[in-house]
């Protein structure tokens, strides 16, 4: 509560120094509706607290603890880093398509790799055959295969018509400048007093 | 008294100075970080972040699309939770049939959905881990708890859900409880986010491309900042506006962004929701189910080895007992020949899997009347299973007086088999999977 309460206050007393109250009304409506929503949201999450404390016994609460804490520590302290430290150094290696197209696929990819971790994870011997039936090796294969495939496909194709036209473009090139010369060879002598090579 | 003591003070520093402490005015925090300067090292120094993305209109268009799936997985929690420990105001559907099936398999559809989108959440608003000062104010620490109190509701929720859905319970505590009691704090603390984001939030709404590229930098900047404290802090949120220029040539646009996260959340949900939409099967790669794999091809949860039971329903004295004012037992020969009724009803698991079975039985009503059991009443179907939670379970007179509730003896036109509960099990329209006790023994009125 006081954190919204007191952010709040602060920005109203902002807008009411600065501004003048161009917004009186709905800046109020707005506010009020701000700070019942923080205070209900406040509400839910005591009753969260007290729904844990009260079913819970100590020992599980360590484990709830450590759960928590170690999932914001694994993606703050590990996850990120990591990313943050790749996307940095494929930043100066790449340029911007292709720094799309591995965006991507990092990012769906990632996601993907994610979702299937616990059936690669999973410690075996559980007795119930239908939990886990998939090969999950063939399908994150397939996936992923997938998704490289389809975001790298695009800048296969465009580069290999890039260098397709290129090599065109310049055998055209090579093919007007020897037009060009065969052309200016035979006028060569009526213009200049330079005889053709063959004359 | 300083006023008193000292009149040629000029007046009006020394009334600020009576109204309001200097400890108490917003910004002296943020402005005491600025004696341990040496401190903004590592990712905490001036641009540390390639400002590109890490915006508000990123942030908010992307969390927006988070706040849907926590809303949709909330909600449906909220079903579950209910139908399986009913409030006394509650009522209970009974159709249609497939009510749960929707509703849990929305819930871990969802769930699995919002993998992608906190991950792609969580990469624009990185940075803002590393904003400095660290603490500008009592406000700004309790809204930086809130936040990690959100972070951490969150991955905790999306771990411990994908994990129960391949049945593994790596920790010491109550998965239900935990599961239930911390999606709670976690939409609580989102409420509190909603509350204090609302600004920002419309601001990255309302705002088109080319607005953001013109506007005024993010609320860091604008909001706090005119105390002076913040003034040339340029948090490196704040600085993705200007990348957003720059965004259109060299870096990864924000439509990419955006177009790889809702892709991403495709892919993950086309390859794993099949287990509970049928339909969908043959792109069912990466599910903990298939909706086909089982026995008389549907799925369990539990066996008959696990449970302890296969002794005890394959043993010839079994009898279904019923409870009520002229209790009764019965054989499985004498249920076999009592009148058999066809149900097609979804067995539809917490996990999230589900698949329709066809279902053939005795009604259970019948069985009810038969003992004189009054029609407002619930009932306790009592399992051979020795222990457990769901050893014995609570159906409510909705669920019993349903014509299509069944003390099922059959399934797919064979003799249900052990897994799937013999000698007899209950299926019931739009209950979750682990209500629908499986080897019943007895049937007992409340």
């Amino acid at each position: 509560m006081s954190a919204t309460a007191s952010t709040d206050d602060a920005s109203q007393d902002d807008a009411a120094q600065t501004t003048k109250g161009p917004r009186p009304r709905g800046g109020r409506v707005a506010l009020v509706l701000r700070l019942l929503l923080g205070a209900a949201g406040l509400a839910v999450l005591g009753n969260g607290v007290r729904g844990l404390l009260t079913t819970a016994h100590v020992a599980a609460l360590t484990s709830v603890g450590r759960w928590l804490l170690g999932g914001l520590i694994l993606h703050d302290g590990v996850l990120a880093p990591v990313v943050f430290t790749v996307c940095a150094l494929a930043y100066r290696r790449t340029g911007p398509r292709l720094r799309r197209a591995l965006a991507a696929i990092l990012l769906i990819g990632g996601s993907v790799v994610l979702v299937a971790l616990p059936e690669f994870l999973l410690p075996p011997g559980n007795p119930n055959p239908t939990v886990h039936p998939l090969n999950y090796a063939r399908g994150l294969a397939i996936v992923l295969g997938s998704v490289i495939a389809a975001a790298l496909l695009p800048l296969l194709l465009s580069a290999a018509r890039d260098r397709r036209r290129a090599r065109r473009r310049a055998r055209a090139e090579a093919l007007e400048e020897s037009l060009q010369t065969e052309e200016a060879s035979p006028s060569l002598p009526e213009a200049g007093p330079n005889p053709g090579p063959d004359a | 008294m300083s006023l008193l003591r000292f009149p040629s003070l000029p007046r009006p520093r020394v009334r600020v100075r009576l109204t309001r402490p200097a400890f108490a005015r917003p910004g002296f925090i943020g402005r005491a970080f600025e004696h341990v300067r040496f401190l903004r090292r590592g990712p905490m120094r001036e641009g540390a972040f390639r400002a590109n993305l890490h915006d508000e209109r990123t942030a908010s268009l992307i969390g927006t699309a988070l706040g849907i799936a926590f809303a949709l997985a909330f909600i449906t929690g909220l079903i579950s939770h209910e139908l399986q420990h009913p409030a006394s105001w509650f009522p209970l559907p009974t159709r249609p049939v497939w009510f749960y099936r929707v509703t849990q398999g929305v819930h871990v559809a969802s769930g699995m959905a919002a993998i992608p989108l906190l991950l792609a959440k969580l990469w624009t608003v990185y940075p803002k881990l590393f904003a400095w000062p660290p603490l500008k104010s009592l406000a700004h620490g309790l809204e930086r708890l809130s936040i990690a109190v959100l972070v951490a509701g969150a991955i905790f929720e999306l771990a411990t859900g994908l994990l129960n859905t391949v049945q593994w319970y790596p920790w010491h505590f109550d998965f239900t409880k935990t599961h239930f009691w911390v999606a709670w704090v976690t939409v609580g603390a989102l409420l509190v986010h909603l509350a204090v984001k609302a600004p920002a939030i419309a601001r990255g709404w309302r705002r088109s491309e080319a607005a953001v590229a013109v506007a005024t930098p993010i609320e860091e900047n604008a909001g706090a900042g005119d105390e002076g404290a913040g003034d040339e802090e340029e948090s490196a949120v704040g600085s993705g506006v200007a990348a957003s220029n720059a965004s259109a040539s060299n870096a990864v646009s924000r439509r990419a962004l955006l177009t790889a996260t809702g892709l991403a959340v495709g892919v993950v949900t086309i390859t794993t929701v099949g287990q509970s939409v049928n339909s969908l099967r043959s792109v069912d790669l990466l599910a903990p189910r298939d909706p086909s794999f089982g026995p008389q091809g549907i799925p369990i949860n539990k066996t008959a080895a696990e449970a302890g039971v296969v002794a005890l329903a394959f043993h010839p004295d079994w009898r279904l007992g019923v409870v009520g004012p002229e209790p009764y037992q019965l054989t499985l020969a004498q249920l076999n020949a009592l009148p058999q009724y066809d149900a097609v009803l979804p067995i539809a698991c917490v996990e999230g899997w589900s698949a329709n079975g066809h279902w053939a039985g005795v009604r259970l009503r019948d069985l009810l009347d038969r003992a004189r059991v009054p029609s407002g009443s619930d009932v306790n179907i009592v399992s051979l299973q020795p222990g457990g939670p769901y050893s014995v379970t609570t159906m409510q007179h909705e669920y019993t007086r349903d014509p299509l509730t069944l003390l099922a003896l059959r399934l797919n036109g064979e003799p249900l088999s052990i897994d799937h509960g013999y000698p007899a099990r209950i299926i019931a329209p739009g209950r979750p999977g682990v209500l629908q006790t499986k080897w019943v023994s007895r049937i007992e009125v409340i």
